[in-house]
């Protein structure tokens, strides 16, 4: 850090020199922006290190996060990638060029507000759980996201509400060179609701997501990720209360490039987690998938099964981390992650890690890299079908095998939509 | 050979038996049955010397000795087997290696040197053929992957290797087609003799239509409830458990 | 739950066995590591100008290295010039005619080592009769097996030379090898690890003072098991030895090593650098039992294990196997690796790591897949008891032009104990679409279950442990030399001692 690149260095100074001017602008995250500020102070790091081993860092010391002018704002493209449901609250996360829309409709037990306009009854939600238990030297990038956010969106649901309309949350594009936003989702203990979003990334964005899952709180998440020409940091950060379920399902295209921080804490016994998800990358795309499954309680269970496919001269990384503390005893956790590769300048990194500090413990991982099974295709082929049709229906089945169970929002078609185009 | 005074156990802070009584006198094959949560497995496993059963009353001699006093091992080597209803599993441990240790673990205690190779294979082979079960058997990990059947026989492939005094047989018929009850059975009949005993506990009838016992005794609520011939049992399988809990 | 529990812990605390300090005359270097240093072990070694300047350019280039820190590791800074580089036994020296006049403490050594006793004066110095029948021979490893010792930084002897030469086998010290055999020392020194590899073997390219060095020419199958053994004895030193194997076009060779230290307070450096070269049809099956001194229950001294150990698949068809069973040590920082460039190359790692007390060890394997149908096979079993860290961590590669390579990774852990940690680190990148590689990890304990089993049966808990534990690692063992096997599983015993807790 000491050797810090020009390049880093006026990058933080302008970002630190932006928060300031936000402060006089949008005085609602201010303590967020202070301590990101203190962060950013310390320096960025640079250079490949163990958690950024595949992908470089100093492309997401974007000097556009930190520009205070508006760029001319570009219509997003409203492609429809899912079956929306009609009963749904729409949620849009504010930045420095949009206000949150304001909430309509809502059901009962459901609180919607922006970071700037909380009032007593919400500020105290922010204060309690904003940026809770973040660790800044894993998720380097957290604080250009704290020290930049204009504005971010808190939603809360009450305890023992079920929410049935689904939540969608979406990014408005344009009228900024860069975005960062941010999302706080706390669910009070014995609630329920299904979340959506569709992250169409249309600029260089530095994405948070924070949920707070209450004793006995049940989460449904399904995320799909577009490909995209930008830059994209996103960050999902997840604690698990007690006997809470959370359910993710994720679907990620590549990016130039894109990197995805998954972090999931375990702070109560007797939760679990399912985690789902395919990633996707042609051309020269690049995808960096980052897990942490953190046991801190005994008792509880995490399974994740993730696939992947990298063709063309696309880059693949995951790193699949599973980390039981001294005394999360009887934790039960899995991770299976498998991918194909589609050409010999594509590329997979893969590292399923274990770290584990408790006796008591059923952990087991698993990962694969190779190309579609030979067998099953001469089986299809035997049967008449062609080449590329038998390659592009073990593809299908591939990502078919990950899906979420009802696939209610049509992900799946879209995903073999994208891929027979990748495969022309 | 074995004698219960007024024995009580919990588990985990709950008292399972609540001043059982029960004597076995050398050449007898005794039945225990009862409706489930009786408190069978804990007595077996008291028996035995399973860590985290607490006896919290009451003594139990084997041969004169006060077998409470004793570790699970020299529990073992005094002559006492326990037939497991869940037999574990030990990865990579053969079942021949697992067995030689423990035979040879028992002479030691008896001050006799270890059993020769070939001796040991010998008897090892001529057991598992009367049991029905592939020499080869011998050679997987213990228990690694067995079927439920096969899991029972290797217990009574132990009980006769290491020809204990007391057996007790904790469910052993559980699970077992009629071939394998069959073979089991046979297993367990060869065992008896004058000086050894069996304690054979069970919830079903089934196998005592193989293996007729000398004494029946109905267990619940951790108390031995009533004892009787081998009749006792078929009257518990025409009338079920109800007619002794109820009066009791 | 508690009582089988309390037996294992009553159970251990054994002591180190290979504990002994060997009292003798030594001829030892001053702590510190300049220049002139490097040129002193050099000129004591009477090494030619290319190599001095080899070792120079590499006390440089280490100069300017930071010290590693991503293992999962820790211990307080090393003092670099607190070590002493040099250290001899005297005796060697003055050469002794026989038996009788040989320390007597030297003798004890190897003894306690288990080395027959005819090897004893071979590696004592006793000069005639280089080659007795091995009928003769008062204790036998159980068969035929040549010795080198390295005992501190010197090589004392190596035995059954003679044998060895009629087949055209050469077994020496690297000293010897760097005066006998310059042409092959020149063209393969270096080679597979460079000197600018890492911190260590950068170190250990500056300071090394000996090691062994085996050749096997073309076609011939090495008529007998070589081995070597390593010992630190002298207080403060360091040990930095240096192999290099190398096997010729359709040759063979199975090589052994065993490593033991003596207890002392506080830790001692040992960074070894072993390099193995391949050729066409070649294979070299190099085994590992090491049992450096690990430290003592409380985790205070025993040796500091930083050591490189690479071999290349040059040729096509040529295989190499590394199997370790790593018992010692309080840090063990090792990656016995195969770069397999000829075309169906085969590379294999058997490894049982054991860590206990506060023992620390990273350790795992690197297989580099250049080739065409190139294979590799990797089976890992870590076993974490008292309050030890104990990682494996690894890499598999297949570059782009490695098309229908292999791998297949398994990758155990077994824990004694919640006080301990148990980590699986795998690092598998590939750029190739044939290649296809398959990584497997499970994490379990010793169950109450299964102890309980083994008591009822009348097995003690002790023996139990070490069934199961041993149970565990017979994947690995079944690729160890018979002797080195039944030492390994002895070995494994010993080290669980007390590991309950």
């Amino acid at each position: 850090m000491t050797t810090m690149s020009a390049d880093t260095q006026t990058f933080i100074e302008h970002a630190l020199a932006r928060s300031e001017q936000l402060d006089q602008e949008q005085p609602g995250c201010r303590k967020l922006r202070e301590a990101g500020r203190t962060l950013l102070g310390g320096g960025l790091p640079e250079g490949r290190f163990e958690q950024w081993k595949y992908t470089r860092i100093t492309p997401f010391y974007d000097p556009a996060f930190a520009a205070a002018e508006a760029a001319p704002a570009s219509a997003g493209d409203k492609k429809n990638l899912v079956q929306w449901p009609q009963q749904r609250v729409d949620l849009q996360l504010p930045d420095a060029a949009h206000n949150a829309a304001p909430a309509q409709n809502l059901p009962d037990g459901l609180t919607v507000v922006s970071f700037n306009e909380a009032d007593e009854q919400t500020r105290p939600l922010l204060d309690q759980y904003l940026n809770l238990g973040i660790d800044p030297d894993r998720h380097t990038l957290n604080p250009i996201n704290m020290a930049l956010l204009a504005d971010g969106l808190l939603v809360h649901v009450a305890a023992d509400t079920r929410i049935d309309p689904l939540l969608s949350l979406t990014s408005l594009a344009g009228g900024l060179p860069a975005s960062c936003q941010r999302l706080l989702l706390v669910m009070a203990p014995g609630s329920r609701a299904t979340l959506l979003e569709v992250a169409d990334h249309q600029l260089p964005r530095n994405l948070v997501v924070e949920i707070h899952l209450g004793r006995n709180a049940r989460l449904d998440h399904t995320r799909l990720q577009p490909a995209s020409e930008h830059n994209v940091w996103q960050l999902l950060h997840c604690r698990i209360d007690a006997g809470a379920q959370y359910h993710f399902n994720g679907y990620a295209m590549a990016g130039t490039p894109h990197r995805n921080e998954i972090h999931l804490q375990f702070i109560g016994e007797q939760a679990e987690a399912y985690l789902r998800g395919a990633f996707m990358a042609n051309g020269r795309g690049r995808l960096d998938h980052q897990m942490c499954i953190e046991h801190q309680a005994a008792h509880c269970r995490s399974e994740q099964q993730f696939h992947g496919i990298a063709l063309d001269k696309s880059e693949l990384t995951f790193n699949g981390r599973i980390h039981i503390h001294q005394h999360a005893q009887q934790t039960d956790a899995r991770l299976s992650n498998k991918n194909l590769l589609g050409s010999d300048s594509a590329k997979v990194n893969t590292k399923p890690e274990l770290e584990i500090y408790a006796d008591d413990v059923k952990c087991a991982h698993g990962a694969t890299v190779g190309q579609l099974d030979a067998e099953a295709l001469f089986y299809l082929q035997s049967r008449g079908i062609s080449t590329e049709e038998a390659r592009r229906m073990l593809l299908h089945g591939f990502v078919g095998s990950v899906l979420p169970d009802d696939d209610a929002f049509g992900i799946g078609d879209h995903l073999n939509q994208v891929l027979d185009q990748w495969l022309g | 050979m074995l004698e219960v005074k007024n024995l009580h156990a919990s588990v985990a802070g709950k008292p399972i038996l609540n001043g059982l009584n029960l004597a076995i006198p050398a050449g007898e094959v005794h039945a225990v049955m009862g409706p489930n949560g009786s408190g069978k497995s804990t007595l077996t496993n008291v028996l035995a010397g399973k860590p985290g059963y607490e006896v919290t009353d009451g003594e139990v001699t084997f041969n004169g000795q006060n077998l409470l006093d004793l570790e699970v091992e020299d529990r073992a080597h005094a002559g006492l087997f326990l037939a497991f209803q869940y037999p574990t599993e030990i990865p990579g441990v053969s079942n021949m290696e697992f067995l030689k240790a423990a035979i040879d673990s028992q002479r030691k205690a008896q001050g006799e040197p270890a059993i020769s190779a070939m001796d040991f294979m010998q008897q090892a082979r001529a057991i598992a053929k009367r049991l029905d079960l592939n020499p080869e058997f011998l050679k997987r990990g213990v228990n690694e992957g067995f079927s439920g059947g096969e899991k029972k026989r290797n217990e009574i492939l132990q009980l006769l290797m290491l020809n204990p005094k007391l057996a007790i047989l904790d469910e052993t018929d559980s699970g077992l087609d009629i071939d394998a009850l069959q073979v089991v059975s046979d297993g367990v009949n060869a065992f008896r003799a004058p000086d050894h005993s069996v304690l054979l506990v069970t919830h079903y009838q089934r196998i005592l239509n193989y293996v007729k016992p000398d004494r029946v005794h109905v267990l619940a609520r951790g108390q031995i409830l009533r004892s009787g011939d081998a009749s006792l049992a078929q009257e518990l399988e025409a009338r079920g458990y109800g007619w002794i809990t109820d009066a009791a | 739950m508690t009582e089988a529990r309390e037996d294992l812990e009553k159970l251990v605390k054994r002591e180190y066995s290979a504990g002994f300090v060997t009292d003798i005359e030594t001829d030892t270097l001053p702590p510190g590591l300049s220049e002139d240093v490097v040129r002193f072990i050099s000129a004591k070694k009477g090494e030619p100008e290319w190599l001095t300047e080899w070792r120079l350019k590499a006390y440089r280039h280490w100069l300017t290295q930071p010290h590693p820190n991503w293992a999962h590791v820790h211990f307080p800074q090393i003092d670099y010039n607190a070590i002493s580089y040099y250290s001899a036994p005297k005796s060697q020296a003055d050469g002794p005619k026989s038996l009788d006049e040989v320390d007597p403490e030297l003798l004890r050594t190897y003894e306690k080592l288990g080395i027959p006793l005819h090897e004893q004066a071979l590696l004592a110095g006793v000069k005639p009769d280089p080659d007795l029948p091995v009928e003769t021979a008062a204790g036998n490893l159980g068969g035929q097996v040549a010795v080198d010792a390295v005992f501190d930084s010197v090589s004392i002897g190596t035995t059954f030379k003679a044998k060895l030469a009629e087949a055209g086998v050469i077994f020496c010290s690297i000293s010897e090898a760097v005066k006998d055999y310059p042409e092959l020392v020149k063209k393969y020194l270096g080679s597979v690890v460079p000197f600018t590899d890492n911190f260590y073997a950068t170190l250990n390219s500056a300071v090394f003072s000996d090691g062994s060095f085996v050749y096997i020419p073309k076609g011939v199958r090495c008529p007998m098991e070589l081995s070597t053994y390593f010992r630190i004895n002298a207080q403060n030193t360091g040990q930095f030895e240096r192999t290099l194997i190398i096997a010729e076009e359709g040759s063979y060779v199975s090589y052994l090593e065993g490593c033991t230290a003596p207890m002392r307070d506080e830790n001692q450096l040992h960074a070894a650098v072993v390099e193995l070269v391949a050729l066409k049809d070649a294979q070299i099956k190099y085994s590992t039992v090491q049992n450096w001194y690990p430290g003592d229950e409380n985790g205070k001294g025993g040796i500091f294990n930083f050591v490189t150990k690479r071999g290349a698949c040059i040729g096509a068809n040529s295989k190499i196997s590394w199997t370790q069973v790593e018992t010692g040590s309080a840090i063990t920082w090792k990656y016995p690796s195969v770069v397999l460039r000829g075309e169906n190359a085969v590379g294999e790692f058997y490894s049982v790591a054991l860590t206990n007390n506060y023992q620390q060890a990273d350790t795992g394997t690197k297989m580099i897949h250049l080739g065409r149908n190139t294979r590799s096979t990797i089976v890992s079993k870590g076993i974490s008891a008292g309050h030890s860290e104990n990682a494996y961590r690894g890499l598999v590669r297949f570059s782009p032009s490695a098309a229908n390579a292999r791998n297949y990774t398994q990758c155990d852990s077994l824990l004694i104990g919640d006080r301990c940690g148990a980590h699986t680190f795998p690092y598998i990148e590939s750029g190739n679409a044939s290649a296809m590689v398959e990584h497997e990890a499970t994490t379990s304990k010793v169950s109450d279950e299964q102890l309980f089993l083994c008591q009822q049966r009348g097995i003690d808990a002790e023996k139990a442990i070490s069934m199961i534990v041993n149970g565990f690692c017979k994947d690995v063992f079944r690729e160890l030399p018979m002797e080195f096997a039944v030492e390994a599983g002895k070995l494994l015993e010993v080290s669980l001692e007390g590991a309950v807790g």
